[in-house]
């Protein structure tokens, strides 16, 4: 185990060197969280609730799953793999007595790290200041919240990794990947509108997706709009979630490594 | 016991004649449409714990795609692999803690990071007792003079340093097999040299199995005992180098400086094998004609100022198997 936490820590510090672009990013970020902000702001002038969420309840909602949003844009795991097989990088990872699953998890683990240390909770505490955003119900929400919050990054990862894998098929994955992350993850995970917010029809697709448990779940239950059993069923789906996804990409992988050729050398 | 056991080992590639976007792959994927590339086949040999073996053959021979399936890296077509007892694809990890490799081309160290963090890496990786590693790390960059860039980055290392870094890499959990693809590519005299001279001390001092494929045969001459030759994906000699020589270095070459570039040369019995302004070299096989006939015809014919006879180099003997084949 202790090997993969030095994956973590080296990719951790190997982050800190890019710092004008974690700059740039976070620059960015917050203007685009202020328009956002700024644009609920005046949605819901006359109005003081909708769907069960006051404005102050959805600008906390707004500011926690855009907060959160950060993972899917800056994992890149997808392109990494596909980068590694491309080049035929994957050689000297599979070359090492090391888990390849795990070690991409635990670099990326490195990297979100130091996003969220260093962009989401600066991003976060700027937001929470200026606004006036509620904290969670209670100590133990918290808590859940961040139980919530790395269950739901595992799920992201995984669904990054499966789609990574398919490098070793396809020649190019960055259809497949807008596709899905563009795409499926932004509509299907909560980050745009609260879930309760859809028409019926998409609603009822979002339930059977996994996109909601990246986003939507710890907002919510951040927000306390899950909570009780609704909280656990949450947290119980998630950890399904969890354990069919990476099933899913150790199966890809296994596939992955028979099909393997290498190229070049 | 030997310590690789290869037996009838084929590695078949199918190429299939990709189309470009995303439906194209996903169709070229699907359509069976293909050649098949024998990349290794039908191949043979086992080699004992200690030795240090030369694979060589022509570009394309198959080289690569051997040592990627002795490491486990790539799957056969058929036959069977024995590396210590194990199954490389099927063991991998297993495989992995107790065997070395070195790609020429690639290195297995991280780009950014400073080549000492690299080691601490592969420390944890490997699970080298801290003792081992600290005996280890003193021992190669000693040998390999590593100090001065212990802690550059990589990405700024010159050709030749980063090979030694990377030997260092490939031996510091103590491998009992080390594997090396062009370990000597792009490397100057000096540098050559100085991989050469490390892998006969680590192989005598620490036991290693060394196996390692070149494109330049004073590697071989100078470090193995032992040379396989592949060509065209089959073994097509394994033996010592000193029967190589003995049984195909019958051939002499003669040496000669013309008095002017001739355009048209014709001898009998001779292979003309290189030409260089008024120099010529001519090959010719001893036990059919000998050298006095064959300056006998070159004065007959031509004007000339200087010549040579040398013994056969490893390098032309081999050329001529890639170029004529083993008879
Ligand atoms: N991934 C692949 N897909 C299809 N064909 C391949 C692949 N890898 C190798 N080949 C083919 O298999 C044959 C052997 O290649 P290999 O890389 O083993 O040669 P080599 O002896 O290492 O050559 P070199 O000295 O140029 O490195 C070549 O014809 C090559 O084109
Ligand atoms: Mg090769």
């Amino acid at each position: 185990m202790k090997k993969y936490l030095t994956f973590t820590l080296k990719a951790f510090q190997r982050t800190l060197t890019y710092r004008f672009e974690l700059w740039m990013e976070l620059f960015i970020n917050v203007l685009f969280m202020l328009v956002y902000v700024y644009l609920w702001k005046a949605l819901y002038t006359g109005r003081t609730s909708v769907e069960g969420y006051d404005l102050n309840g959805i600008l906390t909602y707004i500011v926690v799953s855009q907060t959160l949003l950060t993972f899917t844009f800056t994992l890149r795991i997808s392109r990494i793999i596909e980068e590694k097989v491309r080049t035929g990088e994957v050689v000297t990872d599979l070359m090492k007595p090391i888990d390849f699953q795990l070690m991409t998890l635990a670099t990326a683990a490195g990297t979100s790290s130091h996003t969220a240390l260093f962009n989401m909770l600066p991003k976060f505490l700027l937001f929470y200041g200026a606004f006036g955003l509620s904290l969670p119900p209670s100590p133990l929400t918290v808590f859940l919240f961040f139980i919530s919050v790395v269950l739901g990054y595992i799920i992201l990862f995984s669904i990054e990794f499966i789609i990574g894998i398919f490098a070793f098929w396809l020649v190019e994955i960055r259809g497949l990947y807008a596709f899905v992350i563009w795409g499926l993850a932004m509509l299907f995970s909560g980050y745009f509108l609260p879930l309760e917010f859809y028409p019926d029809f998409l609603a009822k697709i979002a339930v059977v997706l996994p996109f909601r448990a990246i986003i939507y779940f710890p907002t919510a239950i951040y927000t306390g709009q899950l909570i009780g059993e609704s909280l656990v069923t949450a947290l119980l789906i998630q950890l399904t979630w969890v354990a069919v996804l990476v099933g899913i990409g150790r199966l890809a992988y296994r596939a992955a490594f028979r099909k393997l050729v290498i190229q070049g050398g | 016991m030997p310590i690789i056991t290869v037996e009838h080992l084929s590695k078949h590639f199918k190429v299939y004649r990709r189309r470009t976007g995303f439906w194209g792959n996903l169709s070229s994927t699907v359509s069976r449409k293909h050649d098949i590339i024998k990349a290794v086949d039908d191949v043979n040999f086992s080699l004992e714990r200690g030795e240090l073996v030369g694979y060589i053959g022509a570009n394309g021979a198959g080289k690569s795609t051997t040592i990627k399936m002795l490491t486990g890296i790539l799957v056969p077509t058929s036959g069977h692999i024995d590396v210590m007892g194990l199954t490389p694809y099927r063991q991998r990890k297993e495989n992995t803690r107790r065997i070395g490799v070195v790609f020429g081309q690639r290195t297995q160290l991280w780009w950014d990071l400073p080549v000492i963090d690299s080691f601490e890496l592969l420390k944890h990786i490997y699970e080298i007792p801290q003792n081992l590693y600290k005996q280890n790390l003193e021992f190669f960059s000693e040998m390999l003079q590593l100090q001065p860039f212990l802690s550059t980055p990589v990405r700024r290392l010159s050709l030749g340093q980063r090979m030694r870094c990377d030997l260092t890499a490939a031996l510091l959990h103590n491998p009992e097999i080390l594997y090396l693809d062009e370990p000597t590519i792009g490397l100057d005299v000096v540098a050559k040299e100085q991989v050469r001279q490390f892998l006969r001390q680590v192989n005598a001092e620490r036991q290693v199995t060394v196996i390692l494929t070149t494109h330049d045969l004073n590697d071989v001459e100078k470090v193995c005992q032992r040379l396989i030759i592949i060509d065209n994906g089959k073994i097509i000699y394994d033996g010592g180098i000193d029967d190589l020589k003995k049984r195909y270095g019958k051939t002499r070459m003669l040496i000669v400086d013309l008095a002017q570039a001739y355009s048209d040369i014709q001898l009998e019995g001779v292979d003309l094998t290189r030409r260089d302004g008024n120099r010529i070299w001519l090959a010719f096989d001893r036990d059919t004609i000998s050298a006095s006939e064959v300056i006998a015809q070159l004065t007959a014919r031509y004007e000339i100022q200087d010549l040579t006879i040398s013994e056969p180099e490893i390098e032309e003997i081999v050329r001529r198997i890639y170029e004529l084949g083993v008879h």
